[in-house]
């Protein structure tokens, strides 16, 4: 038994297999992030923040256990892409809309040290978390690291760690109304949604454009479906292209029609 | 040399990598001596240095016809794998890998290289699912049959251990057998072998330096391995390589495109090409009328094969013609074609039939003559 999906070489089956490093790690997460999020927050928490939290709590889970979890650890490059779309793009903003509540109550109580404070504030600065998460999504598709990372369980959590912790970051300053930066209003958050995963168009198009396989692990897994390498490198430079877009599209239009009414409103008011 | 083993009742097993022979075999083949000019492919290729003749054996192509292994590929970039069409993961990540290489290669550097896949599991690799096996990479792959005892045979005058074809406790078939690919060069010798993880960068960069290689021809190994079908002729005769057989986009006449090579040191030519069962045959040239600017057709009595040269039929050249086609085809089918040579005398090979998709990929563009120097 595995305790974390890797690329292993193995011959793969449709036989359901255990994880249980998946299913730890998901419990530790609602764990924490209900403990962050302070006792009875989840009971002052609205319907949708709830909906909210379940539904990042399930697409986290899914992307990352079987059997999407093994296929994108060590057989198709384009379900590795379809992980990462899930992770830092679905379950990461869905985790903190659905602790908005309790995060609130605590960042508005004070963090235990000023120095926690300090660090909490420099992370989620959008210029920070736009690099940080830039950072974590280069270097979590170097070639090197990728064939370095994935054919360990250790490894391969480490990168899908990195990316929820990236996700959760890039997200922050966005869903979450403080540390309040007075002129990230929603204009500047579309601005930041766009330029923060500009990034991922360049990985996309390096996907879409490349020759030959990028990474050996997908390269040399043992076939699971009659799709050469190479298309199945332009499917997840797709899904990155494509997938990343159409998440930030709809994150921006509910930004900016918010926005909107909100401007609206003195409007009417008159 | 390194081994796989593979439980291959579905895909419920998992595959064991067994690496023990790897080591030992790779420094008793390079015992033999690395090459007098250094390494054949560059220093950071991962292949492995051996130095083993290009080996005389005989066995059933999917045609059910006899593949004499050292004559048909001699001179010739030769790509070597034993395998088995059950196999989940070596096998065709290996033959994958190679059909991408080769495909992006230029076409004159493709008819010069030839792929022959050997199934160490016959029992269960018919000829038929060979090929269809083999059709899925390329119908230019060339698929080997033989008893397990003629396949043994063959791997040991590589240096390889026998296939070891079992049953595990689960009721699941085991194979286990050599993966590495063996290259033949030119020169009749394998200097490298490619074990299993060799990448696709690794192939193209290393495939220059297969091409580029020359050299004095080493005597093939003899044979251990029965070739009752097969007469060696005393003196070179013609080969005949890469036809094709191309269906005719309506109805009309099919093409024959392939690669006459005369080894022999006067020239010969071609005097006729014949099918059987399909329709009449006959050679044909393509000639521009320059005043009209079209393209017309013309018979051709004879196509000259140069000493120790190539002829190539192809698109927009010389070619055969089957008029009127006896029934319909179907792509990567296979038809017995013969070859008549003025001096050399009747050569038989196989014909694959491919689309006229295929054309670009399977065939040059203009009809060249080269001379081996």
């Amino acid at each position: 038994m595995q305790w974390w999906c890797a690329a292993l070489g193995e011959t793969w089956t449709w036989n359901w297999r255990a994880y249980p490093g998946v299913w730890l790690f998901v419990i530790a997460m609602v764990a924490g992030l209900r403990w962050v999020a302070g006792p009875g927050s989840w009971a002052r928490a609205g319907a949708g923040e709830r909906v909210a939290f379940i539904a990042g709590v399930i697409t986290l889970w899914i992307s990352l256990d079987w059997p999407l979890g093994p296929i994108a650890a060590g057989y198709l490059a384009s379900a590795h892409a379809l992980q990462f779309l899930i992770v830092t793009m679905f379950a990461a903003p869905l985790l903190l809309l659905g602790s908005r509540t309790g995060f609130i109550e605590r960042i508005a109580a004070g963090a235990p040290s000023a120095g926690l404070r300090a660090v909490g504030r420099t992370i989620v600065h959008p210029l920070v978390a736009a690099i940080i998460f830039n950072a974590i999504v280069a270097a979590s598709h170097v070639p090197s690291v990728v064939d370095g990372l994935m054919p360990t369980p250790f490894g391969a959590f480490m990168i899908d760690a990195a990316w929820l912790a990236g996700g959760l970051i890039f997200w922050w300053p966005v869903i979450m109304p403080a540390p309040v930066y007075a002129r990230f209003a929603e204009p500047m958050k579309i601005l930041y949604l766009l330029v923060g995963t500009l990034f991922h168009t360049v990985i996309g198009m390096i996907m879409l454009s490349a020759e030959l396989p990028i990474y050996g692990v997908y390269e040399l897994a043992p076939p699971i479906v009659a799709i050469p390498v190479r298309a199945d490198q332009q499917l997840a430079g797709g899904v990155m292209e494509l997938g990343v877009f159409g998440v930030i599209v709809v994150a921006s239009g509910i930004l900016f029609f918010r926005w909107a009414g909100r401007q609206g409103l003195p409007d009417q008011a008159a | 040399m390194s081994f796989v083993q593979v439980p291959v009742r579905g895909f419920d097993r998992a595959v064991t990598f067994l690496r023990a022979g790897v080591v030992l075999a790779a420094v008793t083949l390079a015992g033999c001596g690395p090459t007098s000019g250094g390494r054949v492919v560059s220093a950071e290729s991962g292949a492995t240095d051996v130095s083993v003749p290009r080996p005389a054996f005989t066995l059933t192509d999917t045609d059910g016809m006899p593949y004499a292994f050292a004559e048909r590929t001699a001179g010739t970039l030769t790509f070597l794998e034993f395998g088995y069409t059950n196999c989940p993961d070596v096998c065709p990540v290996h033959m994958a890998n190679l059909s991408t290489v080769i495909a992006n290669l230029a076409p004159s550097d493709r008819m010069r290289l030839t792929v022959v896949f050997v199934t160490v599991d016959p029992d269960r690799d018919s000829a038929a699912a060979l090929r269809k096996w083999l059709n899925a990479f390329s119908v230019d792959f060339i698929g080997l049959r033989g008893t397990r005892e003629e396949v043994d045979a063959v791997q040991q005058l590589i240096g390889f251990g026998g296939a070891i074809v079992g049953v595990d406790s689960g009721g699941a078939t085991t194979v286990t057998h050599a993966a590495p690919v063996v290259v033949f060069t030119a020169d009749d010798t394998a200097h490298v072998m490619y074990p299993f993880g060799t990448r696709q960068a690794d192939w193209i960069r290393d495939m220059p330096r297969l091409l580029a290689r020359k050299g004095h021809r080493r005597p093939a190994t003899p044979s251990s391995v029965p070739a009752p079908s097969v007469l060696t002729p005393s003196a070179p005769t013609p080969s005949v390589e890469r036809a094709y057989v191309v269906i005719p986009a309506a109805k009309g006449p099919a093409a024959i495109y392939f690669a006459a090579s005369n080894p022999a040191g006067s020239p010969d030519s071609i005097l006729s090409v014949a099918t059987e069962a399909i329709g009449p045959a006959s050679l044909h040239e393509s000639v521009h009328d320059h005043l009209t600017n079209t393209m017309s057709m013309q018979p051709l009595a004879a196509l000259a094969v140069p000493a120790r040269g190539t002829a190539r039929l192809v698109p927009g050249g010389a070619h055969g013609m089957i008029s009127p086609l006896g029934r319909a085809l179907v792509r990567g089918e296979r038809i017995a074609l013969t070859v008549q040579f003025a001096r050399a005398g009747a050569v038989r090979t196989t014909a694959t039939v491919i689309t006229y998709a295929d054309v670009d990929t399977a065939t040059t563009t203009a009809t060249t003559t080269t001379v081996r120097k």
